[in-house]
């Protein structure tokens, strides 16, 4: 490897003929990128827009790609719906739809890209709590009213007036399943194994901690894992010796499947218990007879017999050719949470929408995933569904109310 | 001031883009230190800016410590971390060094992860906005005259010998430990500057943030750049934080892609010299093939670009290490060569 200087020596000069290089080099890229800001804001520059702009920003690639493609799929089936019906106001819904990577650098450009340069009214996402505590400063600087459909850190919302979600949030969950654990199951003694690196199963394992305590039950071991561990025999060891009558696991499937397999392998008879992240039809795959019988918490289930929950159902599956997850289910609220907004607004102003969500918020707002009213902190006080794991389906069992 | 005058003729989303490019910059100056000076193999650089990203956001969080202190203290910190692990890993060299360096990026991580004071896994949210462009641009500049300085003064070319012979660098009186660990712990000092701009630009940190995924990001702008050159390093943080952006809608993409094929022409043009027929079809089929793509593959690339642009994104890093291993700085250079001899030829 050869310097470019290597003859020169000490002091601070520029190359000229480099300098030229690189200005060119940066200009051209600069280009190529202010190009294309130009012509689609040049587009937005009139008083009355003909379209409402709403902006989504999802992770589309990334570690959680699968959640994001889901939300994509059923905003997008959302406004086909809405357009179908006239849209809102008489006008039609335009979505600008971008990816953040699951990177809260990427969604902080993500969220300012699409107040400035495609003007959106509102946006919609992020989807993880990381992502979403990027992003939603930003937008509150700006005064844009942002919706997260599945960011459950309790922090996300406090970021100011403007940040909104459809999701309950992390306490909430934990304390559904000690109370069903409790109530319903009888249990006395109870386990928790989580991942200490993860902020939903760590925020999930210690609300059960302490909403269990509090019903009067025992918390008889607390193990933990690392994200890159799939070696669980020390920490399960441990707890059989400990002899719970319920373990809980708030991790994704792909973590409870194996962690189940390898419960059983030691003769742990004890019930599993979990969070929303074992909504996956993998469950049953990897998972398989062990985790037969396990209980976990979502947000809706696609059994529920409410009729909005099953045409919703039934939509997605003759459009998609698939079952809608629990985050496209959330996708498909929070939009039209926002439309609900904008109506009540009554004109297309992001501090008016932001108002009119608040008022939809409060008066109540039903969608497919049941129906909530937003507090203080504009968090959604909704009901949970438990859901049973049996025979390679999901039962509902029942709905828990706050 | 710079901000509001640029904001005239640019939205504030171009102009985060550039404070973006500004703190990477410093990253990839300051990782080209270790990297590309000193020869040593470091991918541990997300450590060293989370240690100065989350001192000095605690600083300024719970003492409201000004911003610039609290941002010498993060930086302070993370020096002191050069230094830790400078010591007791640099008689590893190579591969060993590398997978040192990353596992204590990983410690760092995982520690940060368990501070619940921090935040721990939920992240460190309500710093306050105390870094804007003006900020960035204005440390990015001093931090690049300070580097470009250092890699030319005595020190600097100690480091080079170091990486083009460590055993004759000895033999000449060279102290190269101790000049392997003042390259750690300066290039430390920077990333740690760079973390704690981000935080406060950001106002929100999270561990995971700091993984070895932002460890290959500042990897891949000194390696595209041109390793062992700061105006590479400078050229592949600002290529590298545009791209992804420019990629998200069909003018970026057509954009980039144009730009890349006048490129490639220019590079084959000097290539190829001796055939100019065979050359010229060979561009006029490529280019029309690029064209026809771009026009009737546009309703597609419009669909998926928010897939597209990370698979585009990849295959672009692909080509240029297959046919420019130099880096843009090489290729700079390649292009400019032309024009010198030219320019020389005038002289003369």
């Amino acid at each position: 490897m050869k310097l470019n200087f290597s003859e020169r020596k000490g002091v601070f000069i520029l190359s000229k003929r480099l300098l030229v290089l690189i200005t060119v080099f940066a200009l051209v890229f600069s280009l190529s990128f202010a190009g294309c800001a130009k012509k689609e804001g040049a587009k937005e520059e009139t008083k009355e827009p003909e379209v409402i702009k709403i902006g989504v920003v999802t992770p589309l690639t990334g570690d959680v790609a699968t959640f994001g493609q889901s939300t994509k799929k059923a905003v997008e089936m959302a406004v086909e719906e809405i357009n179908a019906a006239g849209g809102v106001l008489g006008k039609k819904i335009e979505v600008v739809i971008e990816d953040d990577r699951n990177d809260p650098k990427e969604t902080a450009n993500v969220v300012r890209k699409l107040i400035d340069q495609d003007k959106v009214v509102a946006i919609i996402g992020s989807l993880t709590s990381k992502c979403s505590l990027a992003g939603m400063p930003i937008a509150n600087a700006k005064k844009i009213p942002m919706i997260s459909n599945a960011s459950t850190n309790p922090k996300v919302t406090l970021t100011g007036p403007y940040a909104f979600r459809v999701c309950f949030i992390d306490d909430f969950q934990g304390q559904v399943m000690a109370k069903f654990a409790y109530e319903e199951l009888g249990a006395k003694k109870a386990a928790v194994l989580y991942d200490i690196g993860n902020d939903y199963t760590k925020g999930l394992a210690e609300y059960f901690v302490k909403s269990f305590k509090e019903l009067g039950g025992e918390i008889v071991a607390e193990e933990t894992y690392q994200q890159a561990d799939n070696d669980f025999n020390a920490q399960l060891t441990s707890i059989k010796g400990k002899n719970p009558d319920v373990i809980f696991l708030p991790d994704y499937y792909q973590k409870v499947s194996l962690i189940a397999k390898q419960a059983r392998g030691l003769g742990i008879k004890a019930t599993f218990l979990g969070g929303d992240g074992w909504d996956s039809p993998e469950l049953f795959k990897l998972g398989g007879e062990a985790i037969e019988g396990g209980y976990f918490s979502n947000h809706y289930s696609q059994q529920d017999p409410d009729p909005k929950t099953q045409e919703f159902i039934k939509k997605f599956e003759e459009k998609y050719g698939e079952k809608p997850d629990a985050l496209a289910a959330l996708g498909y609220d929070a939009f039209y949470y926002l439309v609900e907004g904008i109506k009540k607004a009554g004109k297309v102003d992001s501090v008016a929408i932001r108002d009119g969500i608040e008022a939809v918020g409060k008066a109540g707002f039903s969608g497919v995933t049941g129906k909530f009213t937003i507090d203080e902190n504009r968090n959604p006080i909704k009901a949970a569904v438990v859901l049973k794991v049996e025979g390679g389906q999901f039962k509902f069992v029942k709905r828990v109310e706050p | 001031m710079i901000e509001q005058l640029l904001s005239n003729f640019m939205s504030s989303y171009q102009i985060q883009i550039l404070s973006f490019i500004g703190i990477f910059t410093i990253l990839a100056i300051s990782l080209d230190i270790i990297n590309g000076y000193t020869g040593q193999f470091s991918i541990g650089h997300a450590g060293f800016m989370a240690v100065g990203g989350y001192v000095a956001a605690y600083l300024t969080f719970y003492h409201q410590v000004p911003f610039i202190l609290a941002t010498l203290a993060g930086a302070l910190s993370a020096a002191f971390f050069g230094l830790l692990i400078g010591i007791p890993t640099l008689r590893l060299r190579g591969d060993y060094l590398a997978i040192a360096t990353l596992g204590f990026a990983e410690i760092i991580r995982v520690v940060l992860l368990n501070l619940d004071v921090v935040g721990g896994a939920r992240g460190f949210a309500g710093i306050s906005n105390l870094s804007n462009f003006d900020t960035v641009l204005i440390i990015t500049i001093i931090s690049f005259i300070v580097l470009y300085n250092f890699t030319r003064s005595a020190y600097g070319r100690a480091l080079q010998s170091i990486r083009e012979d460590e055993i004759a660098a000895e033999c000449m009186g060279v102290p190269t430990t101790y000049f392997k660990v003042l390259a750690f712990v300066v290039a430390a000092f920077f990333a740690g500057i760079a973390g704690s701009l981000y935080g406060h630009y950001l106002m929100f940190l999270h561990p995971n943030d700091f993984g070895l995924l932002r460890s290959i990001e500042i990897l891949l702008m000194i390696v595209l750049g041109g390793m062992g050159n700061l105006w590479g390093a400078l050229l592949g943080a600002i290529v590298l934080s545009i791209l992804p952006e420019s990629l998200r809608n069909y003018q970026g993409i057509v954009y980039t892609i144009a730009v890349v094929y006048l490129v490639g022409v220019a590079i084959s043009y000097q290539k190829g010299k001796q055939n100019i027929a065979r050359w010229l079809a060979g561009i006029l089929i490529a280019g029309l093939a690029v064209g026809f793509i771009l026009i009737y593959g546009k309703e597609l690339i419009i669909r998926y670009a928010g897939q597209m642009r990370m698979i585009i994104y990849s295959i672009l890093l692909i080509l240029m290490m297959i046919f420019q291993p130099s880096g843009l700085i090489g290729l700079a250079r390649d292009l400019a060569k032309p024009l010198k001899e030219r320019l020389r030829g005038v002289k003369a």
